[in-house]
């Protein structure tokens, strides 16, 4: 168990340096500096997602709350020229509000109708885009969302500039990471595990399970706000169909590929299917069948996802030493 | 025997079939990120570059666009590349797909300019235009696209950007005066719309209430269907319960107008029905069935008469199995950006190459006659018009009925 804990903060510890060098790996290459922006909103947006499913539940109304910290960001901008050092946490800030308002009565719903109702949520949220046309923009959109500027005294960075923006968003994944992490290991962690596993045993344990639930979809729907302030900053562009129910089923891929047990699959998930989706752009008209394909193999050849792959190297190492 | 037997035992072990078809499936992903940068290595050539819907809902359209751009490249090349300032260049078209949405086309855009070093663009419909837009003109690239709305991203501020397409509303200025010979001024003093719930249907509209204020045509309903929706009688009922003489249906698919057209019949509306998007008429044929009658297609010419338009239909079914009308109507664009190119005898000033490309005219494409207009609209000429190919469809019978460019009034 210790060496297990070891390796894992290892391999953490080596995907952040890698994340910071990568960069410099890429020859500072424009495009591929924005691949990486991709992936660590990605991250984001599945760890986030994966935070919900601890509890036992698939949400199809995340990318819905990552909409609405997407255009509380983006408005506060646009309408009140605050930047997005604001937006980014009144955007996080109202889409954990609205996700506590809805999850009173969208928690105490189980199973199929979690999953019906998540999905109303999600087309209700994107509707609602579209319909305030004057205030939202409508299918429109809103245009000319800015990065932000932090003047440092001796230095003013400007996150317009690609790099310094990776290196923003790579901050902000790191955290959302870190803090899911945290919780997922401690008590509370383990309380939603329970709730994973038998939500009735949990009650009768002495859980209140129902206000956990509450609490862990708003956290959860907190930090896919961030990230959709992150988004909007980044794009410089969202319209209602940036946040489609689609955005929420590859976010949901990107968990069960990378798998579903340890924060660590999300991560895995998201970064290899966003570098696949990447490489396969050329293939065109085959792109979508080569992406199932590619779904399908990694279902079939790796149950349990991308995160066994380190236990599966172990055994296959422990049974080549015999 | 026992020899070759084991051999080919060794050689087709699943282990070993899983390991080759790995390799090869990575060889496959890893060649088109190889192959444009060698292939091409050793001669002048312009990059032409294609951030377009290749998979999703709106392929057919990103298909029809691609087409065109890969078969005129491949022609002027086999012609020997094209002349600039006494200098042959060859061509290459780059193409990766956006799915239809704006982050992704933003993304297949960044690809082309910044990766490729593509200085001329083009792509296809309204999301895949506006995250285009984010990346080209800032980098000074110039693009050709089909985009009917958003025209808050099209005129001077923009002046890299050209419309290939013919929107609504200017094809409005060749189906409408058709249908008033067709019908009679009389038969069409009212219209109804029908177009999707979303940016595109609230452009189209736009572009709908404009044209027929154009022609004093009294609006008289309004009706936004889902893209998800197959059900369409309850719209059509709505609609029609205002008896319109005629329905605009824009810019909705050839499956969703054969399903409005099929409803409106069934419901026993008899008026026109036009549907400036359709482009095609196999499905509403299919669809639709004996309903199928009073329907209006403009720039769809479903007839390839002249040399010019058989010999486009001829190479585009040898070369990609396929041809239809819409594939036809973008087929003109490279044309024109060639011609732009030798006339501003640089390949990589994008401005001069605007500025000539704004200037082309041809006489003889799959679309007739083309030029470039719009300088009252929208302060340059930067709106593709041609010819105009409208077929109908009666009694379940599809046929070119008439040719024309574009009436389009002074203030255009």
């Amino acid at each position: 168990m210790e060496q297990t804990d070891r390796s894992s903060r290892i391999a953490w510890a080596a995907l952040l340096l890698a994340s910071l060098i990568a960069p410099v790996v890429v020859g500072f290459d424009k495009y591929l500096i924005h691949v990486g922006i991709i992936i660590s909103l990605n991250v984001a947006l599945a760890t986030s997602l994966w935070m919900i499913w601890s509890l036992g539940f698939i949400s199809f109304a995340h990318a819905g709350f990552m909409g609405i910290g997407a255009y509380t960001s983006a408005l506060l901008f646009t309408k009140l020229g605050l930047s997005m050092w604001y937006g980014l946490w009144l955007g996080a800030a109202m889409s954990g509000a609205i996700a506590l308002v809805i999850a009173l009565p969208l928690m105490r719903t189980r199973a199929v109708y979690f999953f019906m109702a998540s999905w109303a949520v999600g087309e209700v949220i994107k509707r609602n885009f579209a319909y305030f046309r004057d205030f939202f923009g409508g299918w429109d959109g809103v245009f000319n969302i800015r990065a932000p500027k932090l003047d440092l005294g001796f230095v003013e960075v400007n996150f317009a500039d690609r790099l310094a923006y990776y290196y923003l968003a790579l901050f902000f994944v790191v955290l959302t990471v870190l803090v899911i992490h945290r919780i997922n290991n401690s008590r509370t962690g383990m309380i939603y595990w329970s709730i994973h596993e038998n939500e009735l045993l949990a009650q009768h344990a002495g859980i209140n399970v129902f206000r956990h639930k509450v609490i862990a979809f708003t956290i959860a729907c907190a930090l896919a706000g961030l990230t959709g302030a992150l988004y909007a900053h980044y794009q410089t562009y969202i319209s209602p169909k940036s946040f489609d129910i689609w955005k929420s089923e590859f976010a949901l891929v990107h968990v069960i590929v990378g798998g579903l047990t340890t924060v660590g699959g999300p991560v895995a998930g998201a970064i290899s299917l966003t570098v696949v989706d990447e490489l396969l752009r050329a293939t065109g008209y085959f792109r979508t069948v080569f992406f199932g394909a590619v779904l399908i193999a990694a279902v079939l050849l790796l149950p349990g996802g991308l995160e066994t792959i380190p236990g599966r190297l172990r055994s296959f190492f422990k049974r080549s030493d015999k | 025997m026992t020899n070759k037997k084991s051999n080919l035992s060794r050689r087709l072990t699943r282990r070993g079939l899983l390991k080759q078809g790995s390799m090869a499936i990575a060889g496959g992903l890893a060649a088109p990120a190889i192959l444009p940068k060698s292939a091409f290595a050793q001669t002048r050539t312009i990059k032409i570059g294609g951030a377009v819907p290749l998979s999703g809902p709106v392929a057919y359209w990103g298909q029809s666009t691609m087409q065109g751009f890969v078969d005129g490249a491949a022609v002027m090349n086999e012609a020997g590349g094209i002349m600039i300032d006494g200098e042959p260049y060859m061509l290459e078209v780059i193409n990766y797909d956006t799915k239809g949405e704006v982050a992704d086309s933003r993304a297949a855009t960044m690809r082309l300019v910044e990766q490729d070093e593509c200085k001329f663009v083009y792509s296809q419909a309204a999301a895949s235009t506006v995250g285009m837009l984010q990346v080209t003109e800032p980098a000074e690239v110039l693009s050709i696209v089909a985009c009917w709305g958003y025209l808050e991203l099209f005129g001077t501020d923009y002046p890299l950007h050209f419309r290939g397409e013919m929107s609504d509303y200017e094809q409005g200025f060749a189906y409408m005066p058709f249908m008033i010979e067709k019908y009679g001024k009389d038969a069409l003093k009212s219209a109804a719309f029908i177009g999707p719930d979303d940016q595109d249907g609230i452009d189209c509209h736009f572009s709908y209430e404009r044209l027929m204020k154009h022609y004093g045509v009294e609006q008289k309903a309004v009706e936004y269907y889902n893209w998800e929706d197959t059900d369409f009688y309850p719209i059509v009922a709505k609609t029609i319960r205002e008896k319109p003489d005629f329905i605009v249906t824009s810019p909705s698919p050839p499956g969703i107008t054969a399903s409005i057209i099929k409803a409106a019949r069934e419901m026993g509306y008899q008026g026109p029905i036009s549907s400036p998007a359709a482009s095609e008429t196999e499905t509403i044929l299919e669809v639709a069935g004996e309903h199928a009658s009073g329907v209006i297609l403009p720039v769809t010419n479903i007839n390839p008469s002249s040399p010019t338009q058989k010999a486009i239909e001829k190479r585009f079914l040898e070369r990609f199995g396929t041809f239809n009308a819409l594939a036809g109507n973008y087929s003109w664009w490279i044309y024109a950006l060639k011609a732009a190119l030798e006339m501003a005898g640089t390949a990589t000033d994008t401005k001069a190459v605007a500025e000539a490309l704004a200037q082309v005219e041809l006489e003889d494409t799959y679309v007739g006659r083309t030029k470039w207009a719009g300088k009252n609209a929208y302060g340059l000429n930067r709106q593709g018009v041609y010819d105009c190919f409208t077929t109908t469809i009666d009694d379940g019978k599809a046929e070119l009925a008439d040719v024309r460019f574009p009436d389009l009034p002074d203030t255009f």
